[in-house]
């Protein structure tokens, strides 16, 4: 496998969809390549700072909380998304 | 998840309502007030994010989520809970905006966007990074000042700063729609490969394909970024 190859492969790789004998070369790659090695990484990191998009305001949603007598509070989107792909997610981490 | 087989074309959803889905449907038929402010709190953010991939702006993105929690409730007696109430949910906001987007002119019918957009070659890495194929010792490797340098460097501040967030929804908001429906859902709001190819009607090669793509963009537009500090 040559990196031209590699990065083609990354998603896949990243999803745990590659054939196990595609993957050992990907790994075995990787190994000697310190180049694709900092590939993947940066493609991890992309994929983790996007799932952190949400964690800060983007779109700020305030709300007023009602039952707060004169107070009003505004309270901002933190709404964290659902990591719903566990099996996944150890590749990314 | 389970590994499915995959089908031609649209794949249908693994997952149907929950118990815990079905509970809410009743409560939200019968007119609980305060289920349904938990729902719309929970998912209102992420209506409007997806919803601004179709129309031409943040407020007509909201209206769009409203008429799409108008939807919802017009449509309670309907669901019959063969899907999540999320992808339900999600389902009606995507035709909701696309219908909406139209209108506005804004795009083409998306079931013509997407193939043409798989279809179409794009290369994750400009190729001139890459040594020839005729290259006497590394053949199709990095070139010798090509090479992704590592990011470990960059404090963890500049990586999440408003700037760099900024930056990073740029790119999203260049992306082909397709690749930004997708990486927007998987990536930004952490759904599932599955739900996913259930919302936007992909099958799970075209979705990794259009995330595989996005993802790259990304990655690029980011080390330019970072190339440039």
């Amino acid at each position: 496998m040559n990196c031209r190859e590699l990065v083609e492969l990354v998603t896949e790789y990243l999803e745990g969809t590659l054939p196990s004998a595609e993957r050992e070369r990907f790994e075995t790659h990787l190994s000697t390549c310190s180049g694709c090695t900092s590939y993947l990484r940066q493609m991890r990191q992309t994929v983790l700072t996007l799932g952190k998009l949400t964690e800060e305001t983007i779109a700020p949603q305030t709300r007023i909380i009602e039952g707060d007598g004169d107070q009003q509070h505004q309270a901002n989107d933190d709404f964290v998304p659902e990591r719903v792909d566990v099996e996944h997610h150890h590749l990314i981490l | 998840m389970t590994a499915e087989p995959e089908t031609q074309g649209f794949k249908s959803t693994s997952f149907s309502a929950s118990a815990a889905d079905l509970e809410l449907i009743e409560a939200l038929r019968c007119g609980d007030e305060t289920a349904f402010a938990s729902l719309v709190d929970q998912y209102q953010a992420s209506l409007v994010r997806l919803a601004i991939i179709y129309v031409s702006s943040q407020a007509v993105a909201e209206e769009v989520a409203q008429e799409t929690w108008l939807g919802v409730l017009q449509g309670l007696d309907r669901f019959e809970g063969r899907s999540s109430l999320k992808t339900w949910i999600f389902r009606i906001l995507t035709n909701r905006a696309k219908t909406r987007g139209q209108r506005e002119a804004r795009n083409v019918p998306f079931s013509d966007l997407v193939s043409v957009e798989i279809e179409a070659d794009e290369p994750s890495v400009d190729p001139s990074r890459f040594n020839p194929p005729d290259h006497p010792n590394w053949p199709e490797h990095w070139g010798p000042a090509d090479a992704p340098q590592s990011w470990d460097a960059i404090p963890e501040q500049q990586f999440l700063s408003q700037e760099t967030k900024e930056h990073i929804l740029k790119a999203i908001a260049a992306l082909p729609p397709a690749q930004r429906e997708v990486i927007t859902l998987r990536d930004v709001e952490g759904w599932s490969s599955a739900e996913v190819c259930s919302v936007l009607s992909l099958s799970e090669a075209n979705q990794r394909v259009l995330l595989h793509r996005a993802r790259s963009r990304v990655r690029q537009a980011l080390e330019s970024y970072f190339g440039e500090g």
